[in-house]
């Protein structure tokens, strides 16, 4: 069963142009998907292609334009006030400036212990311990608890700051970039760190990432996003390793490989993102599809079937078959 | 193949508030002419610093303790300021990681590289905007004449770097210095910039020192890597060598950190602790406190960087003893 469900969500913002007149920024476009209870969700795209906006949606931290979130059964966008406030405890965020989420005049343990005080109208001694059971859980000596942000390596602080969304015992988690900020060796311990917490927790993660390999590592279902559309939606290796999009194909290939002996067809293209203020009409990857055709411009394509993967191309089937000749 | 540039146990402190950092201690390796030659490390293990010493752009806080940087046959390090300012952006350039505040905001991007030309070899400014058209385009910068008015905001991340590129090459220097050149941008546009590097390096017969900590990008582009730890060389070897057969331990746990797809279902390997702090940097081998094969000696005696199969050396104590 699905835990969230995602249905034609979209997010435009008001942009000024010059003195008359108004523009509209199209962050996210009719997006539609499910994640499933317990798994974990890669939203994968270049900047700019809607992701974090996205995330920030299902999180109510900004308002979505139009389209419905469903939360185990629950419309989140139609939630208000109290109801609103206790449902959201069960979706957290991580996002990927450690240092930026945490406050700094705040000790980590104070940091962790306010969304207990707050939200679990905790005491301040029962706060305490349940900090130091958190500061455990993720890996941290106690004494971390009595440290402000500037003392803590990169590490160290994303790990506080997921303790501090775990306080709460969410059952959903949207990680935002949780590790781009962080080298290779820290990026292990925490990716390592997330993956046992599901696994102990039973939590679902909507993990957001420019990162195509780490989504290969760790992502069940995968999502690319390219100015703020979905173009291809499956499986994570299914996608990753057989997408039928060519913008799935052509992002794929431009991933430097640690592995001097493989040899692959790079796609490398042409151009640059198109601005989300004026998106290309029909297909919006057509500017930069080295297969675009007439019909790109004119006709948007829809979410299908192609080859065990859901793909937006009207040409996806003669695009893989010339790829992969 | 011949040498271009050689650095010979480069050691530099910095004097900091907090005492005396131990930044680079006795680092070395050679740059052969028209060869790509990557260094590798994470956060803080010198390789910047590194670059910056052999251009002489240190920080006034930095204080070289010991080495040679030899540049065809001179030592930079012996050079007064003016005659490194016949060496930098013409013999040696950089590209830095963030080109939009590596120029200069408030002038138009086709002034600042016929400057360069300008003052470099002395040419007049309508020949030296001439060259800088034909450089705009060489690099794929669309409408270059239009270009030449432009500021750097009016640009993309992908073309501020491609302006960057452009003026390195303009006195078509021997050595280019990449830093993180494609660590401000995305992966598609990070392919066209890497492609482009490629392209000029064979074109312009250029060496190339390439900054990265991303092992796909040194993988992909260098014929020989570097990798470096805490200040120190850990490792110099082929590309294929130390992809195939890593000697370091630290170059072989920092492989088995990375995430791909056959890795699933298995913890990644990561490396306890921290990097240390250079204040007070561990005794002996300096990755000894995070090392699962540390002996007792190695927190005694420091490893020599030398070469323990051809052309691929190693500065690690467990191969010291196999050598002798």
């Amino acid at each position: 069963m699905s835990l969230l469900r995602v249905e034609g969500l979209t997010k435009h913002f008001p942009a000024r142009e010059g003195f008359l007149g108004t523009a509209t920024i199209h962050a996210v476009d009719d997006v539609s998907f499910e994640i499933e209870e317990g798994e974990t969700f890669g939203l994968v795209g270049e900047s700019g292609s809607g992701k974090s906006t996205l995330g920030r949606c299902i999180l109510r931290i900004i308002e979505p334009t139009a389209g419905r979130i469903w939360f185990d059964d629950q419309d989140l966008t139609a939630l208000r006030g109290e109801p609103l406030r206790t449902t959201r405890l069960r979706l957290q965020a991580v996002f990927q400036n450690p240092m930026g989420s945490l406050n700094p005049r705040m000790r980590a343990g104070t940091a962790i212990a306010e969304p207990l005080r707050v939200h679990l109208k905790m005491t301040k001694v029962e706060a305490e311990s349940h900090v130091h059971e958190l500061l455990a859980r993720v890996g941290l000596h106690a004494e971390v608890a009595q440290r402000y942000p500037h003392e803590l390596s990169g590490g160290q602080c994303q790990r506080v700051a997921i303790a501090r969304a775990l306080a709460v015992e969410p059952r959903f988690l949207v990680l935002d970039e949780p590790t781009s900020s962080l080298d290779v060796s820290v990026q292990a311990q925490i990716v390592n760190l997330l993956k046992d917490l599901q696994g102990d927790l039973g939590l679902t993660y909507l993990f957001i990432t420019h990162d195509l390999s780490l989504v290969s590592y760790l992502a069940d279902h995968v999502a690319v996003m390219y100015l703020g559309k979905i173009m291809e939606l499956g499986k994570a290796l299914e996608v990753l390793e057989r997408g039928s999009h060519p913008y799935t194909r052509a992002l794929f290939s431009a991933v430097p490989v640690p592995d001097p002996g493989r040899k692959r067809g790079r796609i490398v293209l042409p151009g640059e993102i198109p601005s989300s203020l004026e998106p290309p009409s029909g297909c919006r990857f057509r500017t930069r599809c080295p297969w675009a055709q007439e019909r790109c411009a004119q006709e948007q394509p829809l979410l299908r079937d192609v080859r065990g993967t859901r793909t937006a191309c009207h040409f996806a089937e003669s695009i893989v078959e010339e790829v992969s000749a | 193949m011949k040498a271009l540039l050689e650095v010979r146990d480069l050691s530099l402190d910095f004097e900091t508030e907090g005492g005396v950092a131990k930044v680079l201690d006795r680092v070395s390796f050679t740059v052969s002419e028209s060869e790509v030659f990557g260094l590798v490390g994470e956060t803080g293990c010198g390789k910047t610093v590194t670059a910056l010493a052999i251009l002489r752009l240190l920080p006034s806080n930095a204080k070289i303790r010991g080495g040679n940087v030899v540049f065809l046959g001179e030592d930079l390090l012996l050079k007064s300021e003016a005659e490194m300012n016949r060496i930098r952006g013409i013999r040696i350039s950089m590209v830095f990681q963030d080109p939009a505040t590596s120029l200069n905001p408030v002038y138009p991007v086709g002034e600042q590289i016929a400057r360069v030309v300008m003052v470099h070899e002395g040419v007049e400014r309508g020949a030296a905007e001439e060259r800088a058209i034909a450089l705009f385009r060489r690099v794929g910068l669309p409408d270059p004449e239009n270009l030449l008015r432009r500021y750097p905001h009016e640009l993309s991340g992908g073309m501020q770097q491609r302006v960057m590129i452009s003026m390195a090459l303009a006195c078509r220097p021997k050595l280019l210095i990449a830093d993180e050149p494609t660590t401000a941008v995305d992966v598609t546009i990070q392919a066209q910039i890497l492609d482009l590097l490629m392209e000029l390096r064979r074109e312009f017969k250029l060496s190339v020192l390439l900054i990265t900590h991303n092992l796909g990008i040194v993988a992909e582009t260098c014929d020989r890597i570097g990798v470096m730890y805490a200040g120190t060389m850990a490792e110099v070897a082929s590309t294929q060598d130390l992809f195939r057969e890593p000697l370091h331990p630290y170059t072989q746990s920092l492989l088995k950190a990375l995430p791909r797809a056959d890795a699933r279902g298995h913890p990644l390997a990561s490396i306890p602790g921290m990097v240390p702090s250079l204040l007070e940097p561990p005794t002996g081998c300096r990755y000894h406190p995070r090392c699962s094969f540390a002996m007792p000696t190695c927190s005694v005696r420091r490893p020599e960087l030398l070469e323990h199969r051809a052309s691929h050396a190693a500065s690690c104590l467990l191969y010291e003893g196999v050598t002798q």
